[in-house]
């Protein structure tokens, strides 16, 4: 059986046609617009005596009488006298409506940081708006915690034992190889 | 005419395959381990903004790796900075960006607030 010309050029276009579809239809795909209409992450408007809330994705918005963003518990005590519905507010990442109220969303995020700690028990105290790398970074200067890298990132870790304790004081690559090590 | 349909055939399937991503936000600065680490340990010098900053801005903005441009590292800001300008990256602020939701964290903060804080981490960090 010999090769024609007309085989190959043949075989060629059909080559071609079997890169080209999916190639276009990716082109195609890539070009759509997937954005609902009037769709915009921001802050909504407020009207006058309120104020504008919204979540990392945009999906949960309201606009509440006001956020209150206490540093001391009287000043929590005083928002949420007389509030009518109060919701508590955290990183607004959730995509459920637990937030949106059109009264008093509270905000702890002041509540912040270390309040207290025992080395011996492994109890701490921590406000509760305390994030949780703020609370791994501090915990991790109060020896009850363990910063750990992980490919280029490196990363404060929860874990008040005592192989982790020890590893705190070693450099990150070291601490790695230990916790590997002590098997956490 | 079957060579013209080949070869029109094989310059669709070429352009299809080398469109190029489409483009969004700066161009990412890959920081130096130098700045890595500074970005760990960089603190606004103003106690009330150092709070702030602890509470809100340092869970993304001192770690590498999370897309958040590096306290101190001068390089990843700038694109920004230019591109923005100070009042855009406020607004950026207000509206969110990437991960950081609407008022990124901080909804007690004012505007100056936050103009004193992307000062703060667009500044060359000094070790």
């Amino acid at each position: 059986m010999s090769t024609t010309r007309r085989a190959i050029l043949l075989g060629s276009a059909g080559l071609a046609t079997a890169v080209a579809i999916p190639g276009v239809q990716y082109a195609a795909w890539s070009m759509k617009d997937f954005t609902r209409d009037g769709y915009n992450p921001g802050l909504p408007p407020a009207p006058d005596g309120e104020v504008a809330w919204s979540n990392w994705s945009g999906i949960q918005q309201s606009t509440p009488k006001q956020i209150a963003v206490p540093a001391t518990e009287d000043e929590l005590a005083t928002a949420i006298t007389g509030a009518q519905r109060v919701r508590p507010v955290g990183s607004g990442h959730s995509f459920t409506g637990l937030v949106p109220s059109e009264h008093l969303i509270v905000d702890a995020s002041r509540f912040s940081g270390l309040v207290s700690s025992d080395a011996a028990t492994g109890i701490v105290t921590i406000g509760a708006g305390t994030r949780i790398r703020q609370a791994a970074r501090e915990l991790d200067a109060a020896g009850l915690a363990c910063r750990i890298c992980r490919t280029s990132m490196c990363r404060h870790w929860l874990a008040p034992s005592p192989h982790q304790r020890t590893a705190r004081a070693v450099r990150c690559s070291r601490c790695t190889r230990m916790s590997k090590a002590s098997g956490s | 005419v079957v060579r013209k349909f080949c070869g029109l055939l094989l310059l669709a399937s070429i352009s299809a395959c080398s469109q190029p991503p489409a483009e969004s936000g700066p161009a990412i600065v890959v920081p130096d381990a130098v700045h890595v680490s500074l970005a760990e340990t960089l603190v606004p010098a103003d106690p009330t903004l150092a709070a702030i900053y602890d509470r809100s801005c340092r869970a993304c903005h001192a770690l590498d790796g999370l897309g958040a441009p590096l306290s101190g590292h001068t390089a990843a800001w700038t694109p920004r900075l230019e591109e923005r300008g100070l009042e855009g990256v406020l607004a950026s602020v207000h509206t969110g960006r990437g991960a950081m939701p609407p008022m990124g964290y901080c909804p007690d903060c004012t505007d100056e607030d936050f103009r004193a804080l992307i000062e703060f981490m667009s500044t060359e960090g000094q070790p």
